[in-house]
């Protein structure tokens, strides 16, 4: 894990020391906008800002409700000062999503949504009609979609609601962060012994204050009767609560950058887990605790591995069209793998939870992630094959704890299956996978198997290295032309990307690309790619070339079109957060060339080396030559796909000398005759 | 007679399910095929001015996962158009039914990534199947509440998609009078009329992938497509004709009417920006800026709001509205100060073709804008902008015919066709390169018309970081740092952006041993390169005129002398021209570069001039300056 992703962690038990804090809570009231507050016309926390919120306040606590249990209370009231009229699209319009599954049902109420405009020296108000609240509908959702009426460059624009929700067991998490700089941003949250929380906070932002205050409340719990006719009863649950309260000051938006994972693991934000409920008097109802409680709960749950340990005889007639009866076990996997690559479909690359049973995905031939993966593993245990799902984190949704199985942190599932003499990680839910590879979203730090004993499964991008390589041959042809082979192959990673591209009958389109890559003019001939086909290893492209050398001195750059670096990808002259790239590089060029027929060489680059920090990579440029053939080798190599951003400078920098290095010509003269 | 009847409209219908085998598709339709459409049948039922039925049913072959998304089945529907009698059917290669759809599986979602509000609704679905080849088969039915717009018929409607047999019918009252128009399509329709009901179809079989090429014309050029259009129409409570575009022009004119009522705080604001101003243009200018400033733009599209504006009242205390509802208050803000201005009904975007077809009036269009017409000075005005420059309207409406809509009804005009001296890129460069190759450069650039688009937007439409960021990463430079920016703009009906750099690119010269390698042509690099081989089927299309021109000085450092110097290059054909020179005066490198390209169709026949012409520009632009140390 990175040293500078502060991800850390905090489990609050009941029984845990609390701090008791002086509550220097300040007020913040609707609608009480003064002149003054119009007066800056930029904040110093970012003086370009084009939007600032003044405040983004929150809370949520817990209110005993009419279905005999608990909702959460959620409210949220931000004030945003409007500087320039870029922010109006995203800073002035304004989406609630509600969950409005019965039972579960979410409510909006005292939505209050006003501008304020300073005119003449008088703060005016325009509040939001009720007609402008629009809704719209998608499946178990409801977003409430609204926008400022008359706002201009300057406004104040304000609005707060409630969402109760008598979900208990979710709270909904902070984001301090976002598209404009927050002056002051906090979250206050009070939550009743009797549920046992665990908190995640991340982010680099220092909090200003950060405090929890153990008190007592007591709570109206109404159970409405189990029947018709049974009466609804009463109840008070009186109880310790512990009031947190995080608070942050001018917190700057959050930036985008290349070679970013995913800005979610930068956003400061605070995000909640439930851990246990602690009923009095009684074994605590342990919602997380630890990786084999959960594994065990997993195991047993119908969504999620209750099949694995059914016998699963409905698999049995098809398994006979899969496998033959001599299949060693790795054949016998490579077939399944295949059969389920290359027939179902993926419709969702989300979530670890089934979303129908396993018989279903088999006959219907589609399923999410989960539904495909978890199939794999039951037809793989259906032939013997020892095989268990595994849970991870998707490099798009952020970084997953390994300690504690805190589950909304994790979003995929694939499948780990062995042998004897060998492991394998295998995702059948795209098609242009080889066996035993993964899709690089899923090289995020970690997976954990859901077997007994849980297992951590390694995942990091700096284990895995893209091996490139070419190789070209330059001769003198009878023709009086110098000809050549280029043979190319741009490693397992990029294959990947390629074979999509290739397939769809573009290949004349990529040779093309290749042509356009060359600096002299010349003809492209006897194009191929191999392995297009063998998605289990790299691809490959060879051509061949031809070109006429007739000036009196020809220059001519031994790096050879498309294996040329022609740009630094690292454009950005400064770096907030480390550089995360998909992996490790080892790139090797190799020429070997006849000097062209009545031509001396004049001139040759010099040989280079430099290395990356010690040892985290190197380049290296080797020429030489006989007076009649030239030999180059040229060899990039990164050995880490993940640099801290005190780092980036120095890797500009070498990536800046390996493009103007690749790009020394060798001076070719024509010798006098 | 009634049960045979029944009989033989039902046993084709049964036939047909087994004609699904994918060994009934001539081999001639698979060649560049990712689907075949087996078989496509729309039929429309015209029942009154404001009602129609429209059933579908459709079947098509998917031959690979390049296809799939001709599998999907989508159909919107909204206040004004009913969906419903939805099914579907999977059969495999064989023909043989693998599954049917239930109406449960049917996704219902709203159609709303650009709206804050619309009425409309998507139902959609997919069998997710990966066995190829398979065939879907889906039908529906829709009620239309209006004949505002009717259904069109594109049976090859994308590239790689062959039809083996597609009808289009239409069923009208007798007497109902309907236009239609079809392009590709050489015979008239099929009729059949008795004294109840006309009905009229079209088909097509067997028609190969149609593949588009670059710079090729629109799509519904190259492909058959038939439009209908009902001379009488209701929408709601209104009702209008289609017959002429004056007709259609009064019907869209009556949505508006009595819609232009300004409250007093805006009529004073008219009078105090406008009662001293001279002249008219003066006016316009004003008005437009105060619109501009004390509006923005938001899309709420609901029943008949789709067609009708928010008044100006409403835009004045919201401070926001759609095209429509923009439009329609500048044009109040023009009456107020007693000049006439007409809303202009327009099909926006790149990828219209004429923007109308003149002999048939119909509904074709998405936006709208404002127009104040004055001979020889006519003012255009894109209201949905807060910084657009009063009187330019860009590639979103430029160059094409629209609907103006007057007191005496509609009126077909042309919107500005800018011109290669109206879209220029005036650079001049001044450049220093030392001995470790390392440059340093300031760059003016004047941007104007079309060109000046790109840039007006990075003044005004990101935030200071996107715009370096933008700027950063965009340059055709290996390595570099812009180290200062600075743009102005100067508004008029052709507005003008001022650009300014200095450019640092460490190791943009390549040194090595005792000579040092410079691509001259700093930051004008044609990216294009044309396929030389294949044969040409399409005309050659471009849109819009330009022209470019680069001055470039670049100091060399001491002691270096020109080895070896590129050719200059002079290039000029019908379509456009390219000239590149290099020379060194003294210890400068000077290199000038213009281009220029006329907007046209030209003939197919012209390609491989066409391709040569972008190959010698694009290795021209490449040519290297050669410099050694004395």
């Amino acid at each position: 894990m990175h040293k500078r992703l502060a991800l850390f962690l905090l489990l609050v038990a009941c029984c845990q020391t609390v701090l008791f804090a002086g509550s220097g809570k300040q007020k913040y009231k609707f609608g009480d906008v003064k002149p003054e507050d119009f007066a800056p016309s930029a904040y110093a926390v970012d003086s370009s800002a084009d939007a600032v919120y003044l405040y983004d306040i929150g809370s949520s606590s817990y209110e005993g409700n009419n279905k005999g249990f608990f909702s959460v209370v959620f409210k949220r009231h931000a004030r945003i000062r409007l500087l320039h009229r870029n922010a109006f699209d995203h800073a002035a319009a304004v989406s609630i999503d509600l969950y409005k599954k019965s039972q579960t049902e979410e409510k909006l109420e005292d939505l209050q949504v006003a501008t304020f405009n300073l005119e003449n020296g008088v703060v005016t108000t325009t509040k939001l009609d009720k007609s402008a609240l629009f809704e719209d509908k998608n499946g178990d959702f409801v977003t409430e979609k609204f926008t400022f009426p008359n706002i201009r460059e300057g406004s104040i624009i304000e609005y707060s609601y409630t969402v109760t929700s008598p979900r208990y067991y979710d709270v909904p998490s902070w984001f301090y962060q976002g598209e404009f700089p927050r002056l002051f941003s906090q979250y206050e949250v009070t939550i009743p012994t009797l549920f046992d929380f665990v908190f995640v906070k991340q982010g680099y932002h220092p909090y200003s204050t950060d405090t929890a205050l153990l008190s007592s409340e007591s709570y109206l719990l109404v159970d409405p009767g189990h029947t018709a006719t049974e009466a609804s009863t009463s109840f008070t649950w009186r109880g310790n609560t512990v009031n947190s309260v995080w608070a942050m000051k001018n917190v700057p938006a959050l930036k985008d950058e290349s070679f970013t994972t995913t800005l979610r693991n930068h956003i400061s934000s605070i995000s909640f887990q439930l851990a246990a409920i602690r009923w009095p008097n009684r074994e605590p109802e342990l919602y997380m605790s630890n990786w084999g409680k959960m594994v065990e709960d997993l195991l047993k749950d119908e969504d999620f591995g209750a099949d694995l340990a059914a016998r699963n005889a409905w698999l049995n007639d098809e398994m006979k069209n899969i496998v033959a009866p001599g299949d060693s076990p790795s054949q016998k996997a490579r077939k399944i793998y295949a059969y389920l690559r290359d027939q179902f479909a993926c419709v969702s690359h989300y979530g670890f939870y089934l979303t129908q049973p396993l018989k279903k995905t088999f006959q219907q031939k589609k399923g999410s992630v989960a539904d495909i993966n978890m199939l794999l593993t039951a037809m793989l245990r259906n032939q013997g094959i020892g095989a268990d799902p595994v849970i991870l984190s998707t490099r798009s949704h952020g970084l997953a704890m390994e300690t504690y199985p805190i589950m909304n942190k994790f979003n995929y599932l694939i499948c780990k299956a062995q042998t004897e003499d060998s492991t394998w990680l295998l995702d059948a839910s795209y098609n242009y996978l080889g066996f035993n590879m993964l899709d690089h979203e899923c090289y995020n730090g970690s997976g954990r198997t859901i077997a007994n004993p849980p297992v951590l499964v390694e995942l990091s991008t700096d284990s895995l290295i893209e091996r490139q390589t070419a190789t070209i041959f330059l001769v003198n042809d009878t023709t009086g032309k110098v000809s050549g082979s280029i043979n190319s192959s741009p490693g397992i990673f990029h294959s990947m990307q390629m074979r999509s591209q290739l397939k769809n009958k573009m290949q004349a389109d990529f040779f093309r690309n290749i042509q356009k890559s060359y600096s002299m003019d010349v003809e492209l001939t006897n194009e191929g790619v191999d392995s297009l086909n063998q998605l289990d290893c790299p691809l490959s492209y060879h051509y061949d070339i031809a070109f006429a050398f007739n000036e009196d001195l020809v220059y001519f750059t031994p790096i050879l079109g498309d294996m040329l670096y022609k740009e630094n990808p690292f454009k950005a002259s400064t770096r907030t957060y480390p550089v995360e790239m998909d992996n490790c590089i080892d790139k090797m060029y190799v020429l070997n060339m006849e000097v062209p027929k009545g031509y001396k060489v004049e001139e040759l680059p010099k040989s280079n080396r430099v290395n990356l920090n010690d040892n985290e990579g190197s380049f290296e440029y080797i020429i030489g030559t006989d007076g009649e053939n030239i030999q180059m080798r040229c060899h990039l190599k990164l050995q880490k796909a993940n640099f801290e951003p005190d780092d980036y400078d120095t890797l500009r920098d070498f990536f800046a000398f390996i493009v103007k290095k690749e790009k020394e010509q060798i001076v070719f003269k024509k010798i006098k005759s | 007679m009634k049960r045979l009847l029944f009989l033989l409209l039902v046993v084709p219908f049964y036939l047909q399910a087994q004609q699904y085998n994918i060994s009934l598709i001539p081999d001639s339709l698979t060649k560049n095929a990712n689907a075949v459409v087996r078989m496509d049948e729309t039929s429309v039922v015209i029942k009154s001015s404001g009602h129609a039925v429209v059933t579908h049913k459709y079947a098509v072959t998917i031959l690979n996962e390049e296809g799939n998304r001709f599998a999907v089945y989508s159909n919107d529907y909204d206040k004004l158009h009913s969906l419903r009698d939805i099914s579907g059917h999977l059969f495999d290669a064989n023909g043989k039914q693998l599954r049917s759809v239930k109406s449960k599986d049917i996704a219902d979602e709203s159609d709303n990534d650009f709206s804050l509000a619309t009425d409309s609704r998507v139902k959609s679905h997919n069998f997710y199947w990966r066995i190829y080849p398979y065939t879907v088969e889906y039908e529906d039915e829709q009620e239309y509440y209006t004949m505002f717009n009717l259904p069109y018929w594109m049976p090859v409607n994308a590239e790689h998609l062959a039809v083996q047999q597609s009808r289009f019918t239409v069923e009208a009252p007798a007497g109902f009078k309907l236009h239609y128009k079809a392009f590709n399509y050489a015979a008239a329709p099929q009729t059949t009329a008795n004294d109840k009901t006309t009905v009229l179809s079209w088909q097509l079989n067997n028609v190969q992938p149609v593949e588009r090429e670059y710079l090729s014309p629109a799509w519904q050029e190259l492909t058959t497509a038939v439009y209908l259009a009902a001379e009488t129409f209701s929408l709601n409570q209104y009702e209008g004709h289609m017959d002429s575009w004056q007709s259609l022009g009064s019907f869209m004119g009556s949505l508006y009417a009595g819609r232009d009522e300004l409250p007093d705080n805006v009529k004073q604001d008219v009078h105090r920006l406008a009662d001293g101003l001279g002249t008219q243009k003066e006016k316009i200018k004003v008005l437009y800026k105060y619109m501009q400033q004390n509006t923005r733009y938001i899309s709420v599209q609901l029943g008949i709001g789709g067609w009708q504006p928010f008044d100006a009242k409403f835009v004045a205390a919201k401070r926001y509205g759609d095209c429509k509802a923009l439009s329609n208050y500048m044009k109040a803000l023009l009456k107020e100060a007693g000049i006439e201005g007409n809303c202009v009904i327009i099909s926006s975007g790149r990828n219209v073709n004429k923007g109308l077809w003149e002999d048939f009036p119909a509904n074709y269009f998405n936006h709208v804008i404002l127009c104040v017409p004055v001979a020889k000075d006519t003012t255009w005005l894109e209201c949905t902008s807060q910084t657009m420059a009063p009187g330019f309207l860009g590639n979103f409406t430029d160059a094409r015919q629209a609907l103006l809509l007057a007191a005496d009804g509609g009126h077909v005009v042309w919107t500005p066709r800018y011109t290669a001296k109206d879209n220029q890129q005036l650079r001049s460069v001044q450049a220093q390169i030392n001995e470790e190759g390392n440059l340093v450069a300031d760059v003016h650039t004047e941007f104007t018309g079309l060109q000046e688009e790109e840039r007006h937007m990075l003044m005004y439409d990101v935030s200071k970081d996107d715009r370096e960021k933008y700027l950063n990463e965009t340059l055709n430079l290996p390595t570099y740092k812009v180290e200062q920016m600075d743009f102005k703009e100067q508004e008029a009906d052709i507005p003008k952006v001022n650009e300014t750099l200095r450019i640092s690119a460490p190791g943009y010269a390549t040194v090595s041993g005792k000579r040092m390698f410079i691509e001259a042509n700093l930051f004008n690099k044609s990216g294009r390169l044309p396929a030389a081989t294949q044969p040409r089927r399409y005309d050659i299309e471009f849109r819009s005129s330009f022209r470019d021109e680069d001055s470039v000085h670049i100091a060399i450092p001491a002691g270096y002398k020109a080895e070896s110097m590129p050719q200059d290059v002079h290039l000029a054909k019908g379509f456009g021209s390219y000239t590149i020179h290099f020379e060194i005066k003294g210890n400068t490198i000077v290199l000038y570069r213009s281009l220029e390209r006329i907007a046209g169709r030209y003939p197919a026949s012209l390609y491989p001039e066409f391709a040569k012409f972008y190959a010698d520009m694009y290795a021209a632009d490449r040519k290297r300056i050669v410099l050694v140390k004395e």
